[in-house]
């Protein structure tokens, strides 16, 4: 398979870092971005996370398997803690992006009150492609309390967006 | 896909799209490094002219749409999907030789045809591992298991306790369209308990239902059974059924829009300290063998794919026909502790003394269980208790001397660390989380193993975990588990 799996075989930290780049920062914004709703914040929090990953990277003592899944949960672990953060500092929802359609807005809305796990679960299945068994893994929690979050929360969201 | 699924994919990809990251985001990655390691040099990548398509991030290939069924058992990867990259988006010309594609083979390979097996590529749990058709063994299931792989597989989860093979009957990595036909599993575990549907949505990893009464596990899913019928796996008694999800049942969430309706559904993997969890769909089946096994857990081991698929008509008959397994022996290493698994506290006497048998890894075994319980409970929580005054004090040497020269570390990914690399890995953490508490008393949890809650704090998170110590021959091993 190519990923930077392969790479760390074959090419070292540096390169893994390069692949891991390319294959994954742009994605990683945009997912930071649909958890906590600020474009400079989510590019510092994925920034930090490959600043993370290269410190293990780089750790001969240290292998990482799968780069990839790592840097995923990093990441979901930094915005976590943003979050978390806000909600100390009692900060407000971050405000939805402009010139979003009705749609788009109200989904954003629904998504900002959603807890915290339900919303990463929700976000990590619709916009990330994952499976319940994937967001257990980043998010490291079991698949079935990753299931009974997406339930909740598409619950909360049917009676939300459903007219 | 439902409506609602529709629109929250739909909206939340519009959300996502506002997004625009800087061009000049590797260049602060760099940066960001070279700020973390003043006193080295930091080597500057330079990534070079932009001619990528985007990547649509992340597209879970076919091979993802097969792996629901199995925990753990995802291919990721990327594909194109055609769009074009935003201009200030920097997704550069690769510079770094990639691996090759495997190449495909055919699917002719002799079935039983006496070679000697392949051990199979341990593949930790994760992306999985290409296997090319052939025959391969596995240790990791307490019962020696060999078998035929009838073409390229993907090994997604090989650990004690669990072996998960996925495949496409199809294509290959990256094809745009699951089907019935092109998915297929081969999982195999050792199963200390089955899950009712209540239980697979608690997060608490319970199995109430005995390992061998498959029926009130069928039941209690209101599972459509196809074939039940007493067969044999290599002279051992077992027991085959073909089962599937009823038409009518109320799909879970997530379930592929082929397979609904679907449901969620676990069996205990008392080694895999944790839970195995499949799909089951109204429009395939799984083929399940739980095979008898001396004094221990049942071997389960699951064949699944598109009813009428050619894995079901000419590969699994043969697969099923041709596997050997060693002498009965327990599942390896990890007992789960009475607390996670529903407070049945596991039987430490079925273990290890298959007659006529002296493999090593019995022996191993045996003694094993013959040296549980050497330690107290109140042995584990003094231990515990003062690597977390090591701990709180930020004294990264005495975290990590905890586990130097031998001691094993087990983390929630199923990775095992031993001696200095297990201390240097704990002792990593001690800068983040500051504060480690021990928040419960000792839990016997059987065959010499005392769990622990525990909570670790940083400034800005808690973490809550179960820390499961045994000890055995002077031997400690540390369970690393993960709690909702």
């Amino acid at each position: 398979m190519r990923n930077a799996e392969d790479v760390a075989a074959r090419k070292g930290p540096a390169a893994t870092l390069e692949a891991l780049y390319r294959a994954e920062y742009v994605g990683m914004v945009r997912l930071a971005f649909t958890l906590i709703g600020n474009t400079a914040e989510s590019e510092e929090v994925v920034q930090e996370s490959f600043v993370d990953i290269s410190i293990r990277l780089d750790d001969p003592d240290t292998t990482i398997r799968e780069p990839g899944a790592y840097l995923r949960s990093i990441v979901v672990g930094r915005c976590h803690s943003l979050i978390r953060r806000r909600r100390v500092m009692q900060q407000h929802p971050p405000e939805p992006p402009a010139d979003l359609p009705a749609s788009a807005e109200l989904l954003w809305d629904v998504l900002h009150v959603l807890p915290e796990h339900q919303r990463v679960a929700v976000v990590l299945k619709y916009y990330g492609g994952y499976r319940a068994s994937e967001i257990a893994r980043i998010t490291e929690q079991p698949a079935a309390t990753v299931r009974s979050h997406l339930r909740r929360a598409l619950a909360t969201m049917r009676k939300e967006l459903t007219p | 896909m439902s409506r609602l699924d529709e629109q929250i994919d739909r909206d939340l990809g519009v959300i996502a799209e506002r997004v625009t990251p800087s061009p000049d985001a590797w260049a602060e990655i760099q940066q960001r490094i070279a700020d973390r390691q003043p006193e080295q040099d930091t080597e500057i990548i330079m990534l070079t002219e932009n001619t990528l398509t985007r990547r649509r991030w992340p597209l879970v290939a076919a091979a993802a749409a097969v792996a629901a069924l199995a925990i753990g058992a995802i291919a990721l990867v990327n594909r194109d999907d055609g769009t074009e990259q935003p201009a200030d988006v920097p997704e550069p010309t690769p510079t770094i030789d990639l691996a090759p594609e495997p190449e495909a083979e055919t699917a002719d390979v002799e079935f039983g045809s006496g070679a000697t097996p392949a051990d199979l590529p341990f593949a930790g749990r994760g992306d999985g591992s290409s296997v090319d058709p052939g025959r391969y063994t596995t240790d990791l299931l307490g019962v020696d298991v060999a078998f035929d792989v009838p073409r390229d597989l993907y090994v997604v989860d090989a650990r004690p306790g669990t072996v998960v093979l996925l495949g496409l009957l199809q294509g290959e990595l990256g094809v745009d369209e699951y089907t019935l036909d092109n998915g297929v599993f081969l999982s195999m575990s050792r199963v200390a308990g089955w899950s009712t549907p209540e239980e697979s949505l608690s997060p608490n990893n319970v199995g109430s239902i005995e390992p061998y009464d498959i029926d009130s596990w069928i039941d209690s899913n209101g599972l459509v059974v196809s074939l039940d019928e007493a067969t044999e796996v290599d002279g051992r008694e077992a027991r085959v059924v073909q089962v599937r999800v009823s038409q009518d049942s109320e799909s879970a969430p997530g379930c592929e829009t082929a397979w609904e309706p679907c449901v969620y559904t676990d069996a205990i993997a008392a080694d895999l300290n944790g839970v195995r969890d499949w799909a089951l769909g109204a429009n395939r089946s799984d083929r399940r063998y739980l095979v008898t096994i001396e004094g221990s857990e049942p071997l389960l081991i699951v064949a699944g794919g598109g009813d009428g698929s050619v894995w079901f008509d000419e590969f699994e008959d043969e697969l099923m026909a041709d596997i050997e397994l060693g002498p009965d022996a327990p599942p390896l290493g990890y007992t789960a502790p009475a607390s996670i698994i529903g407070a049945r506290a596991p039987d430490s006497t079925e273990t290890g003394d298959a007659p006529g048998d002296d493999t090593a890894g019995e022996t191993e075994q045996a003694a094993t269980d013959d040296d549980a319980g050497a330690s107290t409970v109140d042995d584990a929580t003094a231990l515990l208790d003062g690597w977390v005054d090591a701990w709180n004090s930020g004294d990264e040497a005495a975290v990590a001397d905890l586990f130097v020269p031998d001691a094993v570390l087990i983390t929630p990914d199923g990775r095992e660390r031993v001696g200095q690399a297990a201390g240097d890995y704990m002792a990593s953490f001690v800068p983040m989380f500051t504060r480690l508490s021990r928040t419960s008393d000792g839990v016997d949890a059987g065959s010499g193993a005392y769990s622990f809650d525990v909570e670790w704090k940083s400034e800005f998170q808690t973490d809550e975990r179960v820390l499961v110590i045994t000890e055995v021959e002077g031997q400690l091993r540390v369970m690393d588990e993960q709690l909702p």
